[in-house]
This record gives structure tokens, C-alpha cells and sequence, in this order.
């Protein structure tokens, strides 16, 4: 049985753990939601379609849960949800490493387009984009959407 | 008219039930208004609840449509068949489209469905009849036109509108075929009546919904069965298209009858309320209005009342709690009740009281004299009544002056209140009259026990201004019951008594019967000679004066007579002395001059010039209007003042007042001669014959007829000659009945005579054949003023 002496430490020492625990995963977060980068694009949704227009190839990945993607996506996106995101997936969707890809999820909020962009990084893809802006920025200029 | 009195409770009664009712009325009346007032606010909620649902259903169809352009474009086949510009396939893909899920469904009623180039150029076109294309039938052309219009990424964007259409009203939508590598686009037309006429469910009230041209879109079976128009709310809500056209007429119909009823209950509460709160407002009011005003009121009032009652209440102190002005007026109101206390008591004191003397006055008592006579009738208490008048007051008065006669009178009042036991009353009737009432006494000897006293101290001397004084009084006496049961037959016979008393010098009588006589001769005197003066039964008898040595008439003198009915001729001496202690020895006078002086003027028309001589009353000096008199009646009958001489009896002549002297130089200086009657006969004041203006002395008639008997009444006689001649005055003898006399009176050198040897008094008839006969004798000169 613990004394009264005894309790004071433990709240003390649980209180700072759970400070700490909190603290630690921002730097984690910020580090997988680049703003700019060199190696990452930011397009709008001007850009996005810029992009699809002028390259033939180019592929937009809605990174949303399929569940999104059914009630509204852009259309020609395909659906890969971050969470079944790796490069064997990837390599599926767009076989060549060089092909443009362009990520977005719901907003700037969502950091599933985040997460995919570095996985597709990670697996080689040369020409990454990012709509930052995401579906909100899309159904906000009203450009048309589809639903599956 | 008649004229209606509230009492103040009724009054603010009556003013807040008028208040009530005003308050009903204003309910009524708000009422109404707010009754049209709920109807415009529920009109215009409804037309807002009407916009946002018409708008919210138009929107889902806008949005259903254009999920069923963008899922029609998303096909490969149709991009496939429309990048081939195959119109057979493009029209076949597209007619299927028709038995999609939403349109089988009827969620949309799909019409048309176009496929446009890039420059929106039909190339291939589906109806729902399986119909051909037909530039007319294209549904808001006005939406192409804003399309083609578009450029950039504009043109990815979908475009919408509500346009009417020959056949009603279309939805129509552009979307992008062909994704975000766009290669044409997609115009579906839509028929959003069906979608719209849901609005009749959201709303919860019938719909009749008529197109721009005045078509029936729809009705719903409850518009037609709508109860009578009462209670019914009808209203409109106009649907516009993309160009702001009319579309849609919305026609709405709510059923009111339950609002009115809610009215109609409100409206009865309020007047429940209202009533309420009146008849509280009342009773509060009421019982605030009872406790503030009506109770002190009602306070001041019963005491008030009390006052009316009794006037010792006068002064009281009222003590009420009330309202501010209540408590405001109870404080005047004592201050007012002090004041008319201390007023009354003055004015009581005044009227009670002789303000002179500080006694009882004759109203008070009179009035303990009838009480007196109450109680001696009743319990048969016996009582004597005194009457008092005090001797020489008059001579006091005149010669001394009313301030010394005021003083005498406070100083004589003082004693008669001294010789009173508690239980007396004794009172100034007024002038010199004091009455004195004196309960328990029955026996004379009593009376006279205190009527002793009261004579002893009345006499006792006075020092009043440096005069000594000694003031008599004269008692009448009256018992009762043994004089009589009546207050003014008690009064009249205790002064009958003390007018005995005071003629026969006996300080006090008691009544007795054999005094009536003589009482009523004098009391009913002055009210006969009145009647005399009216009736003409005064009349003027003249006596011609003598001059002893030129036998010629030097005037005549008027003689009052009273031609009694009743008790023949009356001599002045029988009725002067009264007439003199009233005012009606002025009007007398009066009568006497304007009569004598009317007869010397009608002999000095006649040419028989004679003086006339005229006897003055003591009190006819008290007063200068005696010199207009003279002087006004002399200038209207012509006559010079030398021919008017006045006698003035001796007890004038000691009159030494101020007013007398002035009074008698007025007459001497308008001219008029004075003479002293009856010399002799009474006390004079030696001097006064050398400081008046007189002419001549009358040795009065009593020494002349002695004279003929006696030796001593001639010296005195031959001594008034000699006296009047030493201060130079002419010497008239009265009285002279006899040649010896007058012989007599000539050796002793009398200048005039005057008596029955010459003329006896007599009227004016037969003193004209007189002095006619007698004048004609030698020629009359006018008298001349010493």
C-alpha cells in the first residue's frame, strides 16, 4: 500500500509523461505536411487542371476513404485511399515512375493526400503534385464532380 | 336642471370602471388590429417559408440533374461515340438514358437531353417520346447563350436555369463532357413541376400551381374541398426564371380557424384580465381613497356637525391620518376652528356684553329675566327685579363730557356689581339704566335691605378727572309673582316704580297698583305725541310781551299746545320734561319754528311788524343744527333774525358745556336775540349772565304773583330788576295779571311785561285780531339786539 508521501511522486511524474506525450507528435506531423518543397508541387485547382490538360498521362489519385470518393470525386480520379497506399498499390495505379501523379483529399485539413505523397516519394515517383486545397477548394470554385 | 352629486367613492368608482372599459375597448380594438396584424406577419412567413422551400426543391432538382449529366458524361461509351461524332449512337445512348433510376422513378422527369460540341453545336439529341430534334424545343436558350459566353476554366463549370417553356416550365443544365479533358458538353431539359408540387407537403397546406401562361400546373384535391372562405388565409408566391420571367404561380390556402381561435381565447383572457385587474384597481383604490380621504373627511364632517350643535366644540383639536392634502387640510381646519373660536368668544362677549361697563347687556338680561320667570313659574321660586336710574347723569354727561359720564358709569357699575351676591344678575340696560335681578328674594323688606345697600354705595363720592362727584340713584322695584308672572309687566312696572322714586326723591319704590295711573300717562306719551305731530294736534298759541313804559308790543311768544282728543289741552310743562329725555324734542322744535315762523311772516305780510319769541329746550343746544334750522327757516319765510328772539330756561343757563357756548354764539351771531326765562325759579350761575349773549331776563311769574302779597318777594324782585339792569339787560316780568302789579313793576322800573292784564295766550286767529287792533294804535319798531 502506498502512504500518502508516496502518491505525490507518481501524480507528478504521470502528469509530465502525458505533457510529453502530447508534445511529441507535432514535430512528427509537421514533418509529413510540407508546405513547399522541391521535390513536391502545390497546385491549386486551376493547376490541376492545367496539369491534366496538358499532360496526357497525368493521373489524379483522390486519397480519401472509398466511402468520399463514392458521395463526390473529380472526375478522372481514381481512388486510393493513404491507407492502402505503398508503392505496390502505387505501382498498380501508375506502373511508370515518371508519370505525373497529383494528390488531393478533402481539404487542407486532410492529411491523407499528405501521407500518399510521401509514400509515393518514398517508392520513386519523379512528378508529385499536391492540391492542397483539396475537394473543399474544388466544390467551393464550383467545378463539377462526379458521384459513383 | 336637475344636478346630479356623486360621492367621491362613487365617483373614482365611476372613473375606474370608465378606465376599465376604455381598457376593454383598447384590448377590443388592439385586438383587431393585431388580429390583421398576425394575418400580414403570417402572410409574409408563409411567403418566406414558400421561397426557401420552392428554392430548396428547385435546387435538389437542379443538383439531380446535373448528378444525372455528369453521370451520363462519364460513360467511355458515349465519350467513345461522341468523340466519333456518331449521331445514331450518341441519340441511342442518350434515349437510354431515359430508364435510368431517377427518371423511371420519377424523381426527375427528364425531357430532353442534348449532346454539344465544344461550340455547342447539337450533335446528338434524346426526348422522352423518342421524338427528333428540334432547335424550337431546345428548353433556356438564354442558358446556351451565358454558356458560350464562358471562358477558361469557366467552361469546365456546370451552368443551371429556370426558364418557361411553350409547354409549362423547364430545368435546364449544361455540364462538361468528356471530364476535365472537356469535349463537349451535355443540356439535359427537365420538368421540375413534379418536384415543386411537393412544396404542397412541406408547406402542410393545399396547392394550386398555375405556369406564367396561366396554365394549371397542379391542384391538390384539398383546394377544391376547402371549407367556406371565412376563416381562410389565401396567398401567392410568384416563382421567377434565370431571366426574371414568371414561372410558377404558387397559390396557397391556409386554414385560420385555429388561429382565430387562439385569438379569440387570448382576446378573452385579456378581457378576463382586464376585468380583473379593474374591479382590483376599484377595490384598491377604494379602500386606499376610504383610509387616505373618505375617514378623515367623514371625521372633519361629524365634527363639524358636533360644532353646528354646540359651539363649545368651536376649537377643538381634529387629529386625521390621511393623504398629504387631507392631513394638509385637517391643520387649516384647527388653525380656521381656533380662530372662529376665539371670534365666536369675542362676538359672544359683544353681544353679551356692554362693552362700556363689562356687565351683561339688556339682551342677556331679558334673557335671565325669562328664564327667571320660567323657573318662578315652575318651581315657584320668587325673584326680585331692579330697575336703576341714576340721578344727575345727564348734567354730567353735558358738562363734563362723555368721557367723565363713561367713567362714572364703569365706576357706578363697579359698586352695583360689589352689592350683588353671586346669584345676582345685574346688567346695563343703556344710557344710565342699569337693571338688577335678584333670585330667592320675597319679602319687600329684602328688597329694600338691598336696595339700602346699593343707594349707600352709589352715593358713596367720586373722584373722576379732578371733578368730585356724588351720583344718585333711583330704585324701581318689582317682586315676582306678587307683581306679576311676565318679564315685560315685571320691567314696565319696576320702572314705573322708579320713576316715582326718582320724581318723588325717594332713592327707592316698590311697586304698587295705585302708580299705573300716572305710568301710563307717561309711557304712552311719547308714542301719542308722535301721533300729534302727524295729526296735527299740536297747536301754537301766542302771548304778546309788553313794553311797560310805550305800552307797544315788543313781540309775541309761541306757546306750545297739545290739543289732546282724550285729555283736552295739554300745557307744556305737562309733557315737556318727557318729551325732552327723548329725540323727539327735535322734531318738535322743528314743528314749533317752521309754524311760528310761518305765522310772524304771514303778520309781516299783513304789515304787523311783531318780534317773535320762541322757547328753547335744554337739549336743542346739544346740537348745532338748531343754528341751520333757524337760519334756513328765517331766509325761506323772509324774516330778518332780529324779530326771532330764543328764551332759554334758567337750568340751560347752567349748562357750562363747550357745545352749549358754541351753539349759542352761532344763534347770537346769525343775528337772533336770547332771553333767560323763568329768572329766579331754579339755581344759576351768575355769571354766565355776563358771559352770554343775552338781551333781557325773565323774572319768572311765581315772585311777580308773590309780589303783590309780600314785601320780600318784592326786594327780590326790585333786586333781578336792578342786577339785570347793572350787567345791561332788559327786565321782563312774567305772570303780570293785575293794573297793581303792573304799577308796581313800573315804579321799580321793569321795561317789559308780559300776562293775562295785557293778552292771554291764544291762537294765531285771534292774536292777528289782537295785534291788528292793537298796532293800529302806533306803528311797531323791529326789537334791536342788545
Amino acid at each position: 500500500m502506498l502512504g500518502k508521501s508516496g502518491i505525490r511522486p507518481v501524480i507528478r511524474w504521470g502528469c509530465l509523461c502525458m505533457i510529453l506525450a502530447m508534445l511529441i507528435p507535432l514535430p512528427a506531423l509537421s514533418a509529413h505536411m510540407p508546405e513547399t518543397a522541391a521535390d513536391v508541387a502545390v497546385v491549386d485547382a486551376e493547376g490541376l487542371i492545367d496539369l491534366v490538360v496538358g499532360q496526357e498521362h497525368a493521373m489524379v489519385v483522390d486519397t480519401r476513404l472509398q466511402s468520399d470518393y463514392v458521395r463526390g470525386h473529380i472526375d478522372g480520379a481514381i481512388n486510393l485511399p493513404n491507407t492502402e497506399t505503398d508503392c505496390r498499390s502505387l505501382s498498380r495505379a501508375v506502373p511508370r515512375l515518371s508519370k505525373p501523379i497529383v494528390f488531393y483529399c478533402n481539404g487542407t485539413g486532410c492529411e491523407r493526400s499528405a501521407e500518399s505523397i510521401r509514400i509515393a516519394r518514398a517508392c520513386g515517383y519523379e512528378h508529385v503534385y499536391w492540391f492542397r486545397g483539396g475537394f473543399e477548394e474544388w466544390l467551393a470554385k464550383g467545378y463539377p464532380y462526379l458521384k459513383q | 336642471m336637475n344636478r346630479y352629486h356623486f360621492s367621491m367613492r362613487a365617483s373614482v368608482g365611476l372613473i375606474i370602471l370608465l378606465m376599465g372599459l376604455l381598457g376593454v375597448l383598447l384590448a377590443v380594438t388592439t385586438g383587431n388590429v393585431y388580429q390583421r396584424f398576425v394575418l400580414d406577419n403570417q402572410r409574409e412567413i408563409f411567403e418566406d417559408l414558400a421561397d426557401i422551400k420552392v428554392n430548396l426543391i428547385l435546387s435538389e432538382t437542379i443538383q439531380s440533374t446535373a448528378d444525372l449529366g455528369m453521370s451520363i458524361q462519364a460513360s467511355e461509351e458515349l465519350r467513345k461515340v461522341f468523340r466519333e461524332r456518331d449521331g445514331g449512337k450518341i441519340n441511342a445512348y442518350l434515349h437510354d438514358q431515359f430508364h435510368q433510376f431517377v427518371v423511371s422513378a420519377s424523381l426527375l422527369k427528364l425531357m430532353q437531353v442534348y449532346a454539344l460540341d465544344k461550340d455547342f453545336a447539337v450533335v446528338g439529341y434524346a426526348d422522352e417520346d423518342g421524338g427528333r430534334y428540334s432547335p424550337r424545343d431546345m428548353p433556356c436558350r438564354g442558358l446556351l447563350q451565358q454558356a458560350r459566353q464562358r471562358e477558361g476554366y469557366s467552361r469546365l463549370k456546370i451552368l443551371s436555369g429556370l426558364c418557361a417553356s411553350e409547354s409549362g416550365a423547364r430545368v435546364a443544365v449544361i455540364v462538361p463532357l468528356g471530364g476535365l479533358r472537356m469535349e463537349g458538353y451535355l443540356l439535359l431539359g427537365v420538368d421540375p413541376t413534379p418536384n415543386l408540387v411537393h412544396v404542397e407537403e412541406e408547406m402542410g397546406m393545399p396547392l394550386r400551381l398555375l405556369f406564367a401562361n396561366g396554365g394549371l400546373a397542379y391542384v391538390s384535391e384539398e383546394w377544391n374541398a376547402l371549407p367556406g372562405q371565412e376563416n381562410l388565409l389565401f396567398w401567392r408566391y410568384s416563382l421567377t426564371g434565370m431571366s426574371g420571367e414568371a414561372v410558377y404561380d404558387f397559390h396557397f390556402s391556409a386554414d385560420m380557424a385555429p388561429l382565430y381561435a387562439k385569438l379569440d381565447e387570448t382576446r378573452q383572457i385579456m378581457f378576463l384580465i382586464a376585468a380583473l385587474s379593474t374591479f382590483l384597481a376599484m377595490a384598491v383604490s377604494v379602500v386606499m381613497l376610504q383610509k387616505s380621504a373618505l375617514d378623515p373627511l367623514a371625521r372633519l364632517t361629524r365634527h363639524l356637525r358636533r360644532v353646528r350643535k354646540d359651539k363649545k366644540h368651536l376649537g377643538e383639536k381634529v387629529t386625521v391620518k390621511g393623504s398629504q392634502e387631507i392631513t394638509e387640510l385637517s391643520e387649516r381646519f384647527n388653525e380656521m376652528s381656533s380662530e372662529l373660536h376665539v371670534l365666536y368668544k369675542t362676538l359672544e362677549r359683544m353681544a353679551y356684553t356692554d362693552m362700556l361697563t363689562r356687565l351683561p347687556n339688556r339682551a342677556v338680561f331679558y334673557d335671565r329675566l325669562g328664564q327667571a320667570v320660567h323657573m318662578a313659574q315652575r318651581q315657584n321660586t320668587p325673584f326680585a327685579l331692579m330697575v336703576m336710574d341714576l340721578d344727575k347723569f345727564k348734567w354730567v354727561n353735558d358738562n363734563l363730557g362723555h368721557h367723565v359720564g363713561d367713567k362714572l358709569l364703569r365706576e357706578i357699575a363697579s359698586r352695583l356689581k360689589r352689592c350683588m351676591r353671586k346669584s345676582d344678575t345685574v346688567a346695563r340696560l343703556g344710557g344710565d339704566e342699569f337693571a338688577a335681578l335678584l333670585p330667592g328674594i320675597l319679602e319687600y323688606e329684602d328688597s329694600r335691605h338691598m336696595a339700602d345697600k346699593i343707594l349707600e354705595h352709589v352715593a358713596q363720592p367720586l373722584y373722576i378727572d379732578g371733578h368730585d362727584l356724588s351720583c344718585g340713584v333711583s330704585i324701581g322695584i318689582a317682586h315676582c309673582p306678587v307683581h306679576g308672572a311676565d318679564g315685560d309687566l315685571l320691567m314696565q312696572r319696576a320702572d314705573v316704580a322708579m320713576y316715582h322714586a326718582k320724581n318723588q326723591r325717594q332713592g327707592f319704590m316698590i311697586y304698587e297698583p295705585r302708580l299705573d295711573e300716572h305710568s301710563l300717562n307717561r309711557l304712552d306719551l311719547e308714542r301719542e305725541l308722535e301721533t300729534a305731530i302727524g295729526n296735527g294736534h299740536l297747536e301754537i298759541h301766542y302771548q304778546p310781551k309788553i313794553d311797560l313804559r310805550e305800552g307797544k308790543v315788543i313781540d309775541v311768544e309761541a306757546l306750545i299746545r297739545w290739543r289732546h282728543p282724550l285729555r283736552g289741552y295739554l300745557l307744556p310743562e305737562q309733557f315737556i320734561p318727557r318729551i325732552e329725555q327723548s329725540n323727539l324734542i327735535h322734531r318738535m322744535t322743528q314743528w314749533v319754528f317752521a309754524h311760528a315762523l310761518r305765522d310772524c311772516a304771514s303778520w309781516h305780510a299783513r304789515g304787523l311788524m311783531v318780534g317773535l319769541s320762541i322757547n328753547l329746550s335744554r337739549r336743542n343746544l346739544d346740537d348745532t343744527r338748531i343754528i341751520d334750522l333757524a337760519k334756513s327757516l328765517l331766509s325761506q319765510h323772509g324774516i330778518e333774525p332780529a324779530w326771532l328772539s330764543l328764551e332759554l330756561s334758567e337750568s340751560v343757563m347752567v349748562a357750562d358745556s363747550d357745545r352749549v357756548s358754541q351753539v349759542l354764539e352761532g344763534l347770537h351771531g346769525l343775528g337772533l336775540r336770547l332771553a333767560v326765562d323763568h329768572f329766579g325759579g331754579g339755581h344759576f350761575s351768575l355769571a354766565s349772565l355776563g358771559r352770554l349773549p343775552l338781551e333781557e331776563i325773565k323774572i319768572d311769574q311765581a315772585f311777580i304773583h308773590k309780589m303783590c302779597h309780600g314785601n320780600s318777594e318784592t326786594m327780590l324782585v326790585r333786586s333781578m330788576i336792578d342786577l339785570a339792569h347793572n350787567i345791561g339787560l332788559k327786565a321782563v316780568a312774567k305772570g303780570v295779571e293785575t293794573p297793581q302789579a303792573r304799577d308796581q313793576l313800573l315804579e321799580m322800573g321793569c321795561d317789559r311785561a308780559q300776562g293775562f292784564l295785557f293778552c292771554v295766550p291764544c291762537g294765531f286767529e285771534d292774536m292777528t285780531a289782537w295785534l291788528e287792533k292793537r298796532l293800529s294804535q302806533g306803528p311797531q319798531v323791529m326789537p334791536r339786539q342788545s
